[in-house]
């Protein structure tokens, strides 16, 4: 309650929960604001933006509204972005948590696992990934996650390593507390605030690797992305540069939005920290 | 005499940090009856609160045997072990650090009875009103957060989820050195009474002669992980041989007897 309150006294988490808040809208209702397919040929191309009612935005070379597609594309982000931190999160906490609770030779292969991943570049992982299994949005979303879950893994070892150590966690074992119970119960509500902080910056980072990908052309082929719409509108930069501008302010703003919030989450993570 | 509730014989156990080892528990044995109390005291760092760990399985021992009921504890592991800890429970010495912050008060109580299924799920409401009845709360506590009690509620509260399984033994790692003076005497009044109530057998650690005179039958002096002195409570008190228990009764304080005017006055 009190952590809610802090996170409405901080100005950047006001602003980046509003910009969030107007993306799920946009991406949630976009059925609504542009119906039908947004990959569909509505005028004639390369129309400049605010010239025709119908595409306030402009067309691409094949006459398709951009606005459509940037509104669509706003789905494809935050739905890849979400699902691929929360992916990466959930198996970093399940391996941070076996790790830091049991120990012994069991922390230590998970730990080199975790090097081992650490290592290669999140996107060349990405890259390699979605080029093997083909792109669709399930392949793109392991795709991030492969390269974003170790963070978490070890942030929340180190949190466990801790949290193990407290009377509270004698107390579960004293009653006779199954293991997996007390890892669950006790121990990982106590280890997540400070993977939450996190989580803002593995949105962020989910939502650019999705557009590098998609302007790979390693996107999804059936949606319209904002990487997708920037590689598109690449050959025709110096005719109609709007092609690329507006996907890439949609871009700029939305990983603005995830770290303005991030920001107000840390805020208020703080804040209870320092009070506890 | 009655078959004891809890016997240890021998526990032995060594920290090593990089070279230096010491010795936590060296040879350490005790013996427990039904109802009684055993007290076990001694100065910082003389292995009481590693006793009560080691005895509840919290580590591992590197030599000794203990015998809860009869039944050989340190030879039991996983399942068998969890299921035999409902005979042995403990009250730990900080309830702020000893119940988990973000659970409210009837989680705290239920988890026990869940946990070794002695209550149906329908009727554990009742349960824990019935338990927090009997450490002295009020029944709608039990939706209140852990952070919302004072240092004493708390302690009710561990005394009741301890108290869940209605074991056979209650090991108390100084349960009112962490709080204030004006409610210990409350607490280790209600510790005797659920005591007579129950017949379980108390292991008290301590370092406070003062209480341990007030609630131990039996005293067992501990130094540098070895008990040194035991005895009944009476005769340790009036006659100290070891020269650790003389060093403890020295520092209990005594008021020098003011003088008549200030009185007075």
């Amino acid at each position: 309650m009190s952590g809610l309150s802090r996170f409405r006294g901080s100005a950047d988490g006001i602003a980046g929960a509003a910009v969030l808040a107007l993306l799920a809208i946009v991406a949630i209702a976009a059925p609504v604001l542009s119906p039908g397919d947004p990959l569909n040929i509505v005028g004639a191309p390369l129309t400049r933006p605010f010239e025709a009612w119908a595409t306030p935005l402009g067309t691409d070379r094949l006459g398709r509204d951009v606005l459509a597609m940037i509104v669509h594309g706003a789905r494809t982000s935050l739905t890849v972005g979400l699902a691929a931190a929360l992916v990466a999160i959930a198996v970093g906490s399940a391996v941070g948590t076996l790790a830091g609770l049991m120990g012994g030779w069991i922390d230590e292969a998970l730990m080199r696992v975790t090097e081992a991943f650490q290592t290669v570049p999140g996107f060349l992982l990405a890259l390699a990934f979605v080029s093997t299994v083909g792109p669709s949005l399930a392949a793109i979303v392991v795709a991030i996650a492969l390269g974003a879950w170790t963070g978490p893994a070890r942030l929340v070892r180190a949190e466990v390593l801790s949290i193990r150590e407290r009377d509270f966690v004698a107390s579960a074992r004293v009653i006779g507390m199954h293991p997996l119970a007390i890892a669950w119960r006790e121990v990982l509500p106590h280890a997540l605030p400070p993977v939450v902080a996190l989580a803002s910056v593995i949105v962020a980072g989910a939502i650019l690797t999705e557009a590098a990908l998609s302007f790979l052309g390693l996107g999804d082929p059936n949606r319209a992305t904002w990487g997708g719409l920037i590689a598109e509108g690449r050959s025709v930069l110096r005719s109609a540069p709007f092609l690329s501008i507006w996907p890439g302010l949609a871009l700029v703003v939305t990983v603005l939005g995830v770290h303005l919030t991030g920001e107000g989450v840390v805020a208020a993570l703080a804040l209870r920290r320092s009070q506890a | 005499m009655t078959a004891p509730a809890i016997e240890a014989r021998g526990l032995r156990k060594t920290f090593r940090s990089g070279s230096r080892t010491v010795a936590a528990l060296d040879d350490v044995s005790l013996t427990l009856a039904p109802g009684e109390t055993l007290a076990v005291v001694g100065a910082s760092g003389s292995g009481k609160t590693t006793l009560a760990r080691a005895l509840m399985r919290l580590f591992d021992l590197d030599g000794g045997s203990v015998s809860l009921r009869g039944r050989d504890l340190l030879a039991l592991s996983g399942a068998a072990l969890r299921a035999e800890r409902r005979h042995l429970q403990m009250v730990f010495q900080d309830p702020a650090a000893a119940l988990n912050p973000r659970a409210t008060i009837g989680r705290v109580i239920e988890d026990p009875l869940r946990v070794h299924s002695i209550v149906p799920a329908s009727r554990r409401r009742d349960a824990v009103s019935g338990l927090l009845a009997r450490v002295g709360l009020p029944a709608d506590l039990a939706d209140r957060p852990v952070h919302a009690l004072s240092g004493g509620q708390r302690q009710r509260v561990a005394i009741a989820r301890a108290m869940a399984t209605q074991p056979a033994v209650l090991v108390l790692d100084e349960p009112v050195s962490a709080l204030d003076v004006s409610v210990r005497g409350q607490i280790l009044n209600l510790l005797m009474d659920l005591q007579r109530e129950d017949g379980i057998a108390y292991l008290f650690i301590s370092h406070d002669m003062g209480v341990v005179r007030a609630v131990a039958d039996r005293v067992a002096v501990m130094a540098a992980g070895r008990i040194v002195e035991a005895g009944h409570t009476a005769t340790v008190f009036a006659s100290p041989q070891a020269a650790e228990t003389r060093a403890l009764l020295d520092a209990v304080p005594h008021l020098p007897p003011r003088p008549a005017d200030e009185v007075s006055r």
